[in-house]
């Protein structure tokens, strides 16, 4: 444990703390001309204070794959940051912590804020470490972005008014898939296979009603027990069901073993799933590379800059920037901006700056990006990638086959309206923070 | 912005050095409208007047983007990169400074200006060049006279436009991905400010008494207006309801009328300098990114990165009068005195 003071005593959420942050951080939000750009310039006059962002993740277990991936997006977003706030005579600071269990993840995350003054969190491996931070900046008056957790019910029944998930939900993954592959149009009947477990139901069961809701229908629905699963058996029932597509909301060895049998077979049915993470596919069998999948990112898009992130990326790095370490570069992006445009290091003017209609960032998409105020999940266009047959280097494994929703403006709404497709609407909402 | 292919590559190599028949040519009565064609690797030189491809200069294999004019009309100036998709912090062969020769359409010169140059401008009196260093965050001052690079300085993170004051002693640098300016004092070649400005910032313009800068704000959506004097913000104006996806900008000689060109919506603003006033929209080609208007401001020209052509505007009725096809990926666009 570091020694020092308890710079965070007493910063427990207070409503009247909140409320006269989120007053102060909304005096000049009145949306543009000189409101926006007397709030510009005090912004850029703030020259005291450091924004401590705190990252927690494991080293090892089983989510060590996607913690790495993360956890080298967020240095590269830290040094970026920390650069730009010396141009403003300020400083920020990135504290490093392991944990390895969400237990640890909570008590890091207090030792974090409490000892080392650390204002916002940064983490998400996995569903029960993110829940774990999520709770613990709760409770301790910090704040807390998501980087990597899909899971539906952090945005849902598990919301927390500190909590901003930069990662996209399964909600978002799901609709992004079924109309990224016209679920309701051609590709109408989807063949289900997920695992036993509480997440894998969530995501198909998320999925198929983005496939129902477009017209599209289940012609099967199948749950494996463990790790274990004869692929060929299910492949061969999945052909007679007539399916165009496998749809496989599931994750681990069951899953690559499913791909490895249908690359042999190569059946006239499509695989897909709505959940996959670039460095699973890099560590696996070459054999395993299949299939059609949504993503945040993908390093080979070259259009707003996407290029030139990457490529800082990979000369950082020596490897292609994959989703998560986008998404952990822009959960450390999105903090310091907040910071930076709002004046302020404390959490409760970042929690208020990052819930109001100023809060928009490039995320490199080619359109802003902006949390929804009622469940705090970054708006985000999602890309569809399809595994290539031939794969010319080790890591460009992928086609970007479509972009949901298409990237820029859209003639049949705003691109905030068009992004608010993807996931779960207000109506559909179970968190409260916003009611 | 640094859209990397690898057609990039092959598309470089089949350029003509020469439009033909464009050594025979008597000299043009008007100004010569240059634009740098990116995926082509090569300039086109528009005779204003008569609205045709005097010549197409080729670049070889290397990547042009940033092009300005100097101050006595006798020398172009391109920004060159190689067309790797490798990101890198330091100078290749490919990286640096094409000088033309107006007289003789021919390249007579290359000078260094750091790595991945993209934008510059050139001071008034023609002796410096200060260029955006893309991938290095950096700005470079380079001295005309000799070719040198005389100072590299830290900017914000992807450094894109570049602009400086009529009386040449600010030179106003954007940053794409710190959505800031830095601001450069001439006399010191130091930074003097940043300021924070609006997201992802692209373009950079003076008003003709140096008074006001105007830069666009690509996601962002607007113009930020700053004054000159305190180096603050003073406005931001929204375009096309936040939509525009606004790059270049210049502001017309009496200083009345300010242009912006709308990437992703095909279009030029047409700004009223005073009040920030939204005067007129005007539908280009595709991708309008490149801007520029000639000395009498009676016309404004877009390079057109899509649909490979150049739109001329008569700035009077505030309607595109021509179109002159050019090379693949129009960027850049400047006009000589």
């Amino acid at each position: 444990m570091a020694g020092g003071g308890d710079p965070a005593a007493g910063r427990e959420w207070s409503r009247r703390a909140f409320l006269r942050a989120a007053a102060a951080a909304a005096g000049g939000l009145g949306a543009l001309g000189a409101a926006r750009a007397g709030a510009l310039g005090a912004a850029a006059a703030s020259r005291d204070g450091v924004l401590r962002v705190g990252l927690v993740l494991p080293a090892g277990g089983a989510a060590a794959p996607e913690a790495e991936a993360i956890r080298r997006g967020v240095r590269l977003g830290a040094d970026e940051a920390a650069r730009t706030a010396q141009l403003f005579g300020r400083r920020m600071e990135l504290v490093e912590a392991v944990a390895d269990t969400p237990a640890a993840a909570a008590r890091e995350a207090a030792r974090l804020v409490r000892d080392r003054g650390v204002a916002a969190l940064v983490g998400g491996a996995d569903a029960a470490g993110c829940r774990a931070l999520a709770d613990a900046a709760d409770r301790l008056g910090a704040v807390f972005v998501n980087a990597g957790c899909a899971a539906d019910a952090l945005r849902g029944t598990e919301c927390r008014r500190a909590a901003f998930h930069v990662a996209a939900s399964g909600a978002m993954y799901a609709d992004a898939l079924v109309d990224g592959l016209g679920g309701g149009a051609h590709l109408t009947r989807w063949y289900f296979v997920s695992s036993g477990s509480a997440e894998g139901a969530a995501l198909r069961d998320r999925t198929r009603e983005a496939l129902r809701a477009r017209g599209g229908e289940a012609c099967g629905d199948v749950v494996l027990a463990g790790a274990a699963a004869d692929a060929r058996a299910l492949l061969a029932d999945v052909g007679r069901s007539e399916a165009d597509v496998l749809c496989l909301c599931l994750t681990g060895p069951a899953r690559l073993e499913i791909l490895r049998r249908w690359r042999e077979a190569a059946p006239r049915f499509q695989v897909a799933g709505p959940l996959m993470q670039p460095v699973r596919f890099w560590a696996a069998d070459p054999a395993t590379r299949a299939g059609t999948w949504p993503a945040m990112w993908y390093h080979e898009r070259k259009p707003f800059g996407a290029g030139s992130l990457s490529a800082r990326f990979q000369e950082r790095f020596g490897r292609p920037m994959d989703p998560l370490g986008w998404a952990g570069w822009l959960a450390v992006k999105v903090l310091w901006e907040a910071s930076l445009r709002a004046g302020t290091t404390e959490p409760a003017g970042l929690v208020a700056f990052l819930e109001g209609p100023r809060a928009e960032f490039d995320g490199h998409k080619g359109v802003p990006l902006g949390f929804r105020p009622w469940d705090h999940q970054l708006r985000q266009p999602l890309y569809l990638l399809r595994a290539r047959t031939e794969i010319p280097a080790r890591w460009d494994m992928f086609d970007v086959v479509a972009e949901v929703p298409r990237a820029g403006p859209d003639e049949a709404a705003s691109p905030r309206d068009a992004l608010d497709r993807l996931g779960d609407d207000r109506s559909r909402s179970r968190c409260t923070i916003a009611r | 912005m640094r859209p990397r292919t690898a057609l990039l590559v092959l598309a470089c190599c089949c350029a003509p050095a020469l439009a033909p028949g464009a050594a025979a040519q008597s000299p043009p009565a008007g100004p010569l409208v240059y634009v740098t064609n990116e995926r082509s690797c090569t300039v086109s030189a528009i005779d204003a007047i008569t609205n045709e491809v005097r010549a197409t200069i080729s670049l070889g294999a290397e990547r042009p983007r940033g092009i300005r004019v100097s101050p006595d009309g006798s020398r172009v100036y391109v920004a060159l990169s190689d067309t790797s998709d490798l990101g890198r912090t330091v100078e290749t062969g490919a990286d640096g400074i094409a000088v033309i020769d107006v007289a003789t359409q021919k390249v007579i010169a290359k000078y260094p200006a750091g790595t991945d140059p993209e934008a510059f401008a050139v001071s008034p009196d023609g002796t410096r060049l200060y260029a955006s260093n893309e991938d290095a965050g950096t700005a470079s001052v380079i001295d005309l006279t000799s070719g040198r690079v005389l100072s590299t300085l830290t900017v914000g993170i992807e450094p894109e436009g570049v602009a400086i004051s009529p009386d040449g002693r600010w030179v106003y640098v954007t940053a794409e991905t710190s959505n800031t300016v830095s601001v450069i004092d001439t006399r010191t070649n130091q930074v003097a400010a940043n300021l924070l400005v609006d997201v992802r910032p692209r373009g950079a313009a003076f008003s003709p008494d140096g008074t006001r800068a105007y830069v666009t704000a690509e996601i962002g959506g607007t113009l930020t207006v700053i004054d000159t004097r305190t180096h603050q913000v003073v406005s931001v104006i929204q375009l096309e309801n936040g939509e525009a996806r606004p790059v270049g900008v210049v502001v017309s000689p009496d200083g009345k009328r300010v242009y912006t060109a709308n990437g992703s919506k095909d279009s030029v603003s047409v700004l009223d300098a005073e009040s920030g006033a939204l005067l007129a929209t005007i539908p280009v080609g595709k991708r309008p990114w490149g801007i520029a208007i000639t000395p009498d401001g009676r016309r404004v020209y877009t390079a057109n990165g899509l649909s490979n052509d150049v739109s001329v505007i008569d700035t009077a009725t505030n309607r595109v009068i021509a179109t002159v096809a050019t090379g693949r990926g129009p960027w850049g666009v400047a006009v000589t005195p």
